[in-house]
């Protein structure tokens, strides 16, 4: 399956119409919206209520869509998501396979029942008749964001093949993660590193950004928030979760590749076309060998401009009631 | 459980009688007696002899007293040191679950020959070799003696593994984030030491403490330990939150209390934002800065009534 290009997360509380709408003009490529944490138990319902409408609103703007939900109340938040324009479904707290499997039969559950598919990429037609497969299900995202999830990271993104993406979710403040005197989050790094590991091992994307000292819950300032992609996407991850509009174009950009990295790989792939012409195996620059695999990753990083530049593109003319 | 305050410890030999006679003054949270490292193999027997007395005179100024252990003689060390006061037995170089076991099962035998709640004396295995730290997550599940764990990282930890001990950069990001991540799937205790740049070495310079005390405390860490009696004053009063941030915790607090009744998750107090996990990092502090002060009071009472008792030494 060809991986969507998810760069940038928006997480906003669903219950919160002028954030709501908010959302759906910055261009996110996800929009997540929330039933959990940035909803008071007394709002509850009503970001429930809520949920059809905003799930159209943000899929016409042109990004994905995805839900959070509170575990504790799974059914109830599930139910008044799975409408045609979700893609999927983000899970915070997990920590036992049970969980993964409870949220797959109640989502399956639902999907049958309401003939609900997971849309295409932004910009293109769902067929109306296509057959569900795994691909056209709605996704399970994992967010990791306890110890026990950390260490059954393998297992739990294994309990089901819906299972496309995971990320740390707020780690740092479930697990209370301060900043160390010399920049990163305590703990992190490896956290950060065991992930991207465990998520390339299992074939589901890794999303984060390598924040840093203040950069508190995912609500940091636009500068700060590149700088954390830029460094997350040199590290591994794919794209990253946010909490603030503002952050949104910072992520799309520090995911990105940049016009540097553009022309270097272009030159990798000058150099060893070049190379092959004349029989070689390989090319020699002022830099590096460039080999069979250094020439692979420079096409594959093309690849990801081209797919970026295409999600840019299809948001400006999103299909109405895609 | 109630939480432990274990700020410092002072880490001797128990043959020095200097050292010992005088450890209840220096005011440590936990008194750590060796009998590994530090004691010469010709009187391993002797120190194993000393434990049982050692035990009252490390309790008079209101520590905990725990033991370091052998790898090579535990059953023999384990007979000598669970008694009645003993606190905690550590087991170095830990490197299987299996070694746990046995260490639980002696100690459990010991507790119920002497008359001591069995399960009160708690362990800790040293994580400080690659292969401990791969065995890391069942060494922890071994016991339920085990209440703490970390490690990865440290002295033993740089031999095992061949690497520089003092290097300008977090050399043991695997090997000790792994050993929290274990203490934290399974819910234990965990102890951190952050990363700062330390290219001396020294183990008694009471500015460096500090600072690291104080760093440590700032990213969520609530222990220490240490090998010379300089390091112990400025462990206690790094680890120790000072009243203007606990005041700032009540401030929190109360932000907190205000968000919740307008039906929010999330505000805003001075740029800092409030919302459940501000509140329960507050609440923390609070309660942490009580503890410290509870342990503070203790051992200064335990130490006065010490001092109007004048103890005869008995270590020689």
């Amino acid at each position: 399956m060809k991986e969507r290009v998810r760069r940038s997360w928006l997480i906003v509380p669903a219950h919160k119409t002028d954030l709501v709408s908010q959302a759906s003009a910055t261009k996110a490529d996800v929009v997540v919206l929330d039933l959990e944490d940035t909803v008071h138990d007394t709002r509850k319902a009503e970001a429930r209520q809520k949920m059809r409408e905003a799930i159209q609103l943000i899929r016409n703007s042109g990004s994905e869509v995805f839900v959070r939900c509170d575990p504790d109340f799974l059914y109830a938040d599930l139910e008044s998501s799975v409408y045609r324009g979700l893609t999927g479904v983000l899970l915070p707290r997990i920590t036992s396979v049970e969980q993964v499997q409870d949220a797959e039969h109640t989502l399956a559950e639902f999907e049958a029942q309401r003939g609900v598919r997971k849309p295409p990429p932004v910009g293109e037609i769902l067929e109306v008749d296509e057959a569900r497969t795994i691909e056209n299900s709605l996704e399970l995202h994992l967010s990791l964001d306890t110890g026990r999830g950390n260490w059954d990271a393998p297992k739990l993104i294994q309990a089901s093949p819906r299972v496309r993406s995971v990320s740390l979710g707020r780690a740092d403040l479930t697990m209370d993660l301060r900043p160390e005197p010399e920049g990163d989050l305590h703990l992190m790094p490896y956290l950060m590193q065991r992930l991207i590991l465990v998520a390339n091992a299992t074939g589901v994307q890794p999303i984060g950004a390598w924040w840093q000292s203040a950069s508190r819950g995912l609500v940091d300032t636009p500068q700060n928030t590149y700088h954390a992609a830029a460094t997350g996407r040199k590290a591994g991850f794919k794209g990253a979760l946010c909490m603030r509009a503002n952050q949104v174009e910072a992520l799309n950009r520090g995911f990105t590749p940049s016009s540097e990295d553009l022309s270097q790989a272009q030159a990798i792939l000058h150099a060893f076309a070049t190379a092959q012409a004349r029989g070689l195996s390989r090319a020699v620059d002022h830099r590096q060998f460039i080999d069979q695999g250094i020439a692979g990753a420079a096409s594959r990083l093309l690849d990801l401009a081209v797919a970026c530049q295409a999600t840019d593109q299809a948001k400006l003319h999103p299909i109405e009631g895609a | 459980m109630p939480r432990r305050v274990r700020r410092s410890g002072l880490m001797m030999p128990i043959n020095n009688p200097r050292f010992v006679n005088n450890s209840w003054r220096r005011n440590c949270d936990s008194l750590d007696f060796d009998l590994e490292d530090s004691v010469p193999q010709s009187q391993k027997e002797y120190a194993r002899s000393l434990v049982k007395q050692v035990i009252p005179i490390g309790l008079m100024g209101g520590a905990d007293v725990s033991v370091r252990i052998n790898t090579a003689t535990p059953e023999a060390d384990i007979a000598a040191s669970a008694w009645p006061g003993m606190g905690r037995i550590a087991h170095p170089k830990t490197e299987s679950a299996q070694r746990i076991r046995e260490v639980d099962a002696l100690i459990t035998k010991y507790e119920r020959l002497r008359g001591i709640r069995v399960g009160a004396i708690e362990v800790t295995a040293m994580i400080e070799s690659a292969l401990g730290v791969s065995n890391g997550y069942d060494i922890a599940s071994a016991s339920p003696r085990v209440k703490a764990f970390g490690g990865g990282g440290g002295y033993d930890m740089s031999l095992d593994m061949g690497v520089d001990m003092f290097v300008g950069f977090n050399q043991f990001v695997y090997s000790a984030g792994e050993c929290e991540l274990v203490a934290r799937a399974l819910g234990k205790e965990f102890s951190i030491s952050v990363h700062m740049t330390d290219t001396s070495g020294s183990v008694s310079d009471a500015e460096a403490t500090y600072l690291r005390a104080v760093a440590n405390r700032k990213a969520g860490g609530r222990s220490g330990g240490g090998l010379h009696p300089n390091v112990v004053e400025p462990s206690n009063r790094g680890l120790t939150p000072p009243p203007e941030e606990v005041d700032q915790a009540r401030r929190v607090l109360s932000a907190y209390e205000e968000v919740q009744r307008r039906g929010d998750a999330e505000g805003e107090l001075n740029g800092q934002v409030i919302d459940a996990y501000e509140a329960a990092r507050a609440a923390e502090l609070i309660d942490w800065s009580r503890l410290c002060a509870e342990k503070d009071a203790f051992k200064e009472q335990k130490r006065r009534e010490a001092e109007g008792l004048q103890p005869q030494p008995t270590a020689r």
